[in-house]
């Protein structure tokens, strides 16, 4: 028992001396996340009579999981010197220093601030709650914005194909088609390639839309999507995935789709290793990943 | 080939081969007692099991890719030391292995030196060296890493001279109880983060350090120092870039507007500048002789310094538009408690940037970024081959905010259990 003890005083002693620190967590498992803010553990508390948020401004109302940059600014009261802004039903909440005064209103401190949403973020209402505090730390009324979590929607398309993966790879989606041609990064679309910025071919062919972290410039949608919008050839189409570069990473786990009138009618999962990224990478390359047929 | 090989000993601390060169240089051989030339092959290895450590966690860091979680068994330092002494002339290679970000290997010391007298045990009149040897600066840079009690040096220590090794050529030696140090080096120590073991501008640094050495009363030992380093940092220029096209979704609609849309113009490169920057120090360390309980030693360092930040937060007066005054110190006691135990804490200080401002709503307020730790450290040895030690360190900084948003400490503390074998 007394080595049990002794085993435990260090932690006991650094419990004790650290108690006081901020929180050195990082904000990877949060729902919301906000960069050069506090991170602290657990909801902010409840109305302290600190002084009180003025006004905020959040332009949009909708957020979609995995959202990056959404801009909220707003007012404080003039003894406010930070922040609390808190997704209700998060993990942490977020202290943000107020800075200077807009010159319209120069005895009120700003907050500017770009909230960052995780792809794991719930669907459905979410509440932000924002708090104003004052230098001895109280907290003052609480000002709520209502939020909308919506996933990104269906593919639109009497047929589409999609590739997503979950690691910042570069790999390429390629569809052979009943005819035999194939869409893929080097030829976006079943008739004639569309020049750079210019509109998508007409309603009959089928075309990628965008060759994501192509050449491991890292673009972070890491989803491609062959779609026929209104009408599909029908037969055997053959969906290969092409591993051009897994960009340093170690591994990249993908996911194929096949959406028919926006319903899903065939999955399937697979991996990338580096030796999956030798040989060509022309038409006709890739891991076959679906041979299905489409009537 | 008997008499050439004079003296071949084996000692617990290292390996030592003495050859008799005395045939080939006899002249040599009569200047000192010690053998005409001997090689010493020694080394040590310490293995942390890093029990606690306050900031880990089981993710990644978002810019570099890096593990957060630092809870974890590592090698911190292996080290393969050999001396080669021909009294008048010889030489030191010194390798160091670790895992502290994976494995490697590389090498930490290479010294070529000649001297005079060709004296045994104590300090020549002069000493010259060329090659890779700690910076001749204060007592911590200059300590042996398997004699200090504590794991790590200072903060402080490690901001300004961080791996403590660099290029250069030095004169050393004493009289007496006098020491001596100066040295001309690249300035680019091999723990500094842009530059390490390289020199990206011509201008060398000039260090130094002049201190005594001495016993006092026979029960105690006084080392003391004042040095000093004067040269120039380099601060990187850009690269040029090229015309960039960008979009900012500025209403927060997913639409694209015009007046989203913006050109960054590419801008041709900026030439690189080369800056000042200078650090004083004083130093002293007072160790008694206890009878019947052991060493009580004490020690401290102190130091000004003036954009010489090159590990913690590396100092560049040009980007930031102003010199950055550097000011650090640590105090610390060991004690030993019979010759099998050791018990010392530490306390050390280091503001990066003294004149550091932050808006504050509507106010501009001073802000200490200071770090400080308080290191408690004790130790099981055996005074020749080796100790288990276990730490631990409570770490402040400035780098948390409070709910009032003033900065306060980011948890940092630790606890480690070290394990070092000397051979």
């Amino acid at each position: 028992m007394r080595a049990v003890a002794w085993m435990l005083l260090p932690y006991v002693f650094t419990a004790v001396m650290g108690c006081e620190a901020a929180s050195p967590d990082s904000d990877l498992l949060s729902w919301l996340r906000i960069d050069s803010a506090q991170l602290v553990l657990g909801p902010p508390p409840a109305d302290q009579g600190g002084p009180v948020v003025q006004g905020v401004t959040l332009l949009q109302s909708r957020v979609w999981p995995g959202q990056q940059g959404k801009p909220i600014s707003g007012t404080l009261a003039t003894s406010a010197t930070a922040v609390s802004l808190f997704l209700v039903g998060d993990r942490t909440h977020y202290i943000l220093p107020a800075g200077t005064p807009d010159i319209t209103a120069p005895e009120s401190p700003t907050f500017v601030a770009n909230l960052d949403f995780s792809p794991l973020l719930p669907l459905g209402p979410h509440q932000i709650q924002l708090q104003a505090t004052d230098e001895t730390g109280r907290y003052g009324a609480i000002t709520a914005q209502s939020l909308m979590a919506e996933s990104e929607p269906p593919p639109d398309g009497v047929l589409v194909f999609v590739l997503r993966w979950e690691r910042a790879a570069d790999l390429d989606l390629h569809v052979e088609e009943p005819s035999g041609q194939e869409i893929w990064a080097r030829r976006k679309s079943g008739n004639t390639a569309p020049a750079p910025g210019r509109p998508p071919p007409g309603p009959n062919a089928g075309y990628l839309d965008f060759d994501s972290n192509a050449q491991c410039v890292i673009d972070g949608r890491q989803r491609e999507q062959v779609i026929y919008r209104t009408v599909a050839p029908q037969g055997r189409y053959k969906v290969r995935v092409d591993s051009f570069s897994l960009c340093g990473q170690p591994t990249a786990y993908w996911q194929s789709e096949v959406w028919r009138h926006g319903r899903r009618i065939a999955v399937v999962d697979g991996q990338s290793v580096p030796s999956d990224t030798r040989g060509s990478h022309t038409a006709g390359a890739g891991t076959l990943a679906l041979d299905i047929e489409i009537r | 080939m008997e008499r050439f090989l004079r003296c071949r000993n084996r000692l617990a601390d290292g390996v030592t081969l003495s050859f008799g060169l005395m045939l080939l240089h006899p002249t040599l051989g009569e200047a000192d007692e010690g053998p005409p030339f001997s090689l010493r092959i020694g080394g040590f290895v310490q293995a942390d099991a890093v029990a606690y450590r306050q900031d880990s966690e089981d993710q990644l860091d978002g810019s570099t890719g890096q593990p957060l979680n630092e809870t974890r068994f590592v090698i911190r330092r292996a080290r393969l030391r050999a001396e080669a002494d021909a009294r008048y002339v010889g030489g030191i290679l010194e390798l160091d292995g670790n895992t502290v970000i994976g494995t490697q290997a590389r090498l930490l010391g290479a010294e070529a030196w000649a001297q005079w007298p060709a004296t045994s045990g104590q300090a020549p009149y002069l000493k010259c060296s060329v090659g890779l040897f700690k910076i001749p600066f204060g007592r911590e840079v200059l300590q042996y890493d398997p004699e200090r009690l504590f794991l790590e040096r200072s903060t402080v220590v490690r901001a300004l001279f961080p791996g403590e090794y660099d290029l250069g050529v030095r004169v050393s030696g004493g009289w007496r109880f006098l020491r001596y140090a100066l040295a001309v080096m690249n300035g680019e120590p091999s723990g500094e983060q842009a530059f390490a073991a390289r020199d990206p501008n011509q201008s060398k640094d000039l260090v130094g350090r002049i201190g005594i050495d001495t016993e006092i009363a026979s029960v105690a030992h006084l080392r003391a120092g004042l040095s000093g380093v004067y040269g120039t940092g380099f601060a990187s220029g850009t690269t040029s870039s090229k015309d960039v096209l960008t979009w900012r979704d500025d209403n927060d609609d997913g639409q694209v507007q015009a007046s989203e849309i913006q050109v960054i113009r590419g801008r041709a490169a900026t030439p690189s500048q080369n800056f000042s920057r200078n650090a004083i120090g004083v130093d002293a360390e007072l160790t008694f002789r206890i009878p019947h309980v052991g060493e009580l030693q004490m020690s401290g360092e102190l130091l000004w310094a003036q954009n010489l930040d090159r590990g913690v937060v590396p100092a560049d007066p040009i980007a930031s538009g102003r010199d950055l005054r550097e000011l650090g110190y640590y105090l610390g006691v060991t004690q030993g408690i019979t010759p099998y135990l050791r018990v010392g804490i530490r306390y050390d200080y280091y503001d990066p940037d003294a004149d550091r401002q932050e808006q504050r709503a509507s106010q501009r307020v001073p802000l200490s970024m200071a770090f400080s730790s308080l290191a408690v450290t004790v130790a099981v040895q055996h005074p020749r081959y080796g100790r288990v030690s276990v730490e631990y360190n409570n770490n402040r900084n400035a780098l948390g905010r409070t709910a009032a948003g003033i900065p306060t400490t980011l948890g940092r503390d630790s606890v480690v259990l070290r394990t070092q074998v000397s051979f």
